[in-house]
């Protein structure tokens, strides 16, 4: 939905029926030429479209006979072979979760092995449209963003603004939302109100976004405490969209008289105002006017909670986020210093550390204590999502965090550069498998090779379970806290757990204890460089 | 007929228990208390014809021998005793909000979970806590509701559904 939403977004903007700015023109036609469509003499408009609608057919085209497009272009020719071999090469995104749902109707399909063969394929399906797909989608229509220092953490909630919280996914009216809060127009009128301004802040992945593409979008929160957000009393208006916004969060909102509105069709709180798009996208080029109506509610909403209750704790952290591919390109030149100095053995491996939070386990304290592991073994963390929050709230996506490192990992962060790079939002997966992939194939390496892991250790939503398929379709195990809802089964145990090593080559590892599990994702990764004869 | 040989090794360390399965279908021992069952390590010498599945020392579901060749002769009611049992004890790995509260290592989300327990407002661990016990057919993923003939879980006396 996300994927399609933002991919629709870039057709309708080149279009001119969606008046946003194309910001990512590079990006449009590097890609494009990736994709083989023309780009000589061709307008970014024109080459756009035609990218949109080859993401769009990626993601739901019927006819088996027209190739995945998207994997064709993004996916290294040597996994393509494995998958391809595997016979997991997905038709389309749609027809794949299609299947996915017609073959586990009742009496369809009892082989269990085809099964998981067609969960695989849903897992690519997943990857390349909903992540990979969505995260061109973005870039092209929004930018690439940039490295930023932001804020973090609910201390830098300030009494007396207008405070709006976006929470969700969607980038498109956000996007809008920010910009007409920064319109002096607005400002004027919030400070009419009695307001020292306009002030954004995020939960989840929409903030995490828009942060590194606007700045002044301070993270506060993941979504599993989304409440307690609310429950500071701070905040004027909530901004929802689709996925991980809690039903629960209306109650609180409600005690507080912080507005809730939810701006996508499909996903609705009972209680909440609508101002949203509607199940047809039939007001899109009306993008600019709920914008507005939304800063204006929440103007009001300032307005009428004057004299509520604040309580605010006071703790407040910086974080820098937005680092990429083509950040790390900036910064280095390219990938060869990243590459040699996993060669070298100055930084053991990279883990890219996601996911979501799972009361199963303490709240955060799972993936603190295996990045804590990583980190003293000179191992390079790259991060977004919700469970980058505790690692930006807690100093660890700062210059100064190097001191937690082992010393290889220290000095090639150079005194500039965090150990725990966060990339963004969920959908920036990719920039994580662009590094991973990039610095593989400067060391003339299969990723699954590499001393390379997948980390999801509070892992909840179907969302997880699909990120960490895509890594492990790409051959990097995957390591977890929470076991999944499998015991019932050794054929589907075994499967998931070691069942994939020969195939794909990555298999899946759940350790409860999260200093056991730092410690077997380093073990594995040394084993690994052995493998590759890297070390002695 | 359950002779064993040593094939590959465990470097892994994790601490299993293992559950050899004879011919006439008993459990070459019983499956008591967590805790003690863990001090039978000898699964040193099997020859397994598929992977055994067995629990490591949190109850988690793990490959603790791998395969040699084709199909073996498990007890499939000895397994779904085995894994309830391990259910049970993964269960108890799962902290209550004041464990959370406790445990979490961002102060402002301690210092939150506190102002909304004096405000009387429900967060994600609250509603944790009062699901608990969650549904063991639930976490085996032995539960089905996708069809109107169910219903379906999988039990020792129902190995099928409907």
């Amino acid at each position: 939905m996300h994927a399609r939403e933002v991919m629709l977004s870039l057709k309708w903007a080149a279009e001119g029926k969606l008046d946003l700015p194309i910001l990512g023109q590079q990006k449009i036609l590097g890609t494009a030429r990736a994709f083989g469509i023309e780009t000589e003499g061709r307008s970014a408009e024109d080459v756009a479209i035609d990218l949109a609608d080859t993401l769009l057919d990626d993601l739901s085209e019927t006819d088996p006979h027209r190739p995945y497009r998207t994997i064709d272009a993004m996916a290294p020719a040597e996994r393509r072979r494995v998958w391809e071999e595997l016979d997991i090469l997905p038709i389309s995104a749609y027809h794949e979760v299609f299947d996915a749902m017609r073959r586990t109707g009742c009496a369809v399909d009892g082989d269990w092995r085809s099964v998981m063969q067609e969960f695989l394929r849903c897992g690519l399906a997943f990857t390349f449209s909903g992540v990979v797909g969505a995260s061109i989608a973005t870039d092209s229509l929004f930018g690439i963003g940039d490295r930023v220092t932001s804020k973090v953490n609910l201390g830098a909630l300030k009494e007396g603004y207008v405070n709006i919280a976006v929470h969700g996914h969607l980038p498109t009216l956000v996007s809008e939302v920010v910009k007409v809060g920064r319109d002096e127009a607005f400002l004027e009128r919030a400070r009419a109100a009695g307001a020292k301004g306009i002030r954004f802040y995020g939960i989840c992945c929409s903030g995490l976004a828009a942060m590194y593409r606007y700045g002044g979008v301070i993270p506060l929160s993941n979504a599993v405490s989304a409440e307690l957000v609310l429950g500071t009393g701070a905040l004027d208006l909530w901004l929802a969209d689709v996925q991980d916004v809690f039903p629960a969060t209306m109650d609180v909102a409600k005690c507080f008289q912080t507005t809730v509105v939810t701006t996508s069709d499909n996903a609705r709180l009972p209680g909440a105002e609508r101002m949203e798009y509607d199940h047809h996208h039939a007001n899109i080029g009306e993008t600019r006017a709920l914008a507005e109506r939304i800063v204006n509610r929440a103007i009001e909403s300032f307005e009428a909670r004057r004299g509520i209750p604040v309580h605010i704790p006071q703790f407040e952290v910086k974080a820098e986020v937005g680092f990429s591919v083509e950040y790390v390109h900036r910064r280095f030149g390219g990938m060869s210093p990243l590459a040699e100095a996993i060669r070298d053995g100055r930084i053991t491996g990279i883990v890219n550390l996601v996911g979501c939070n799972n009361p199963k386990v303490p709240f955060e304290r799972c993936i603190v204590d295996v990045v804590d592991v990583l980190l003293r073994e000179n191992v390079l963390v790259l991060t977004n999502g919700c469970a980058s929050f505790p690692l930006m709230k807690l100093g660890y996506c700062q210059a100064s965090a190097a001191e937690r490192c082992g010393e290889g990992l220290a000095s090639f962060l150079e005194g500039d550069l965090p150990p725990v790079w966060h990339v963004g939002e969920c959908i920036d997966n990719t920039r994580s498998s662009g590094i991973l992939a990039g610095v593989a194939g400067e060391l003339g390496q299969r990723v699954a090779d590499m001393p390379y892991a997948f980390s999801s250790p509070e892992w909840s939503n179907e969302k997880a379970v699909d990120a960490a398929l895509g890594f492990r379709l790409m051959g990097v195990s995957s390591y977890h806290c929470v076991e999944p809802q499998i015991y019932g089964s050794k054929n589907v145990i075994e499967f998931l757990k070691q069942g994939t090593l020969e195939t794909l080559g990555s298999r899946m590892v759940v350790d409860v204890d999260p200093v056991a599990l730092g410690e077997r994702i380093v073990a594995d990764m040394r084993a690994a460089r052995r493998e590759l004869g890297w070390d002695a | 007929m359950a002779h064993t040989h040593h094939h590959g090794d465990h470097g892994d360390g994790t601490a299993v228990h293992v559950h050899h399965h004879h011919g006439d279908g008993t459990a070459a021992h019983e499956h008591g208390d967590a805790a003690t069952s863990h001090e039978d390590r000898s699964f040193a010498h099997i020859h397994t014809h598929r992977n055994l599945i067995g629990f490591d020392e949190n109850d988690v579901s793990t490959v603790i021998v791998a395969a040699d060749h084709g199909e073996d002769d498990d007890d499939p009611q000895a397994f779904i005793r085995d894994y309830n049992e391990a259910i049970r004890a993964y269960r108890k790995t799962f902290p209550t909000k004041d464990e959370v509260a406790e445990k979490t290592p961002d102060p402002a989300v301690c210092e939150m979970i506190h102002r909304m327990d004096e405000l009387g407002l429900e967060t994600t661990f609250h509603r944790f806590d009062a699901q608990q016990p969650q549904c063991g057919f639930g976490l085996a993923g032995t539960c089905c509701k996708i069809c109107n003939m169910g219903p379906c879980r999988i039990t020792p006396k129902a190995p099928r559904g409907v």
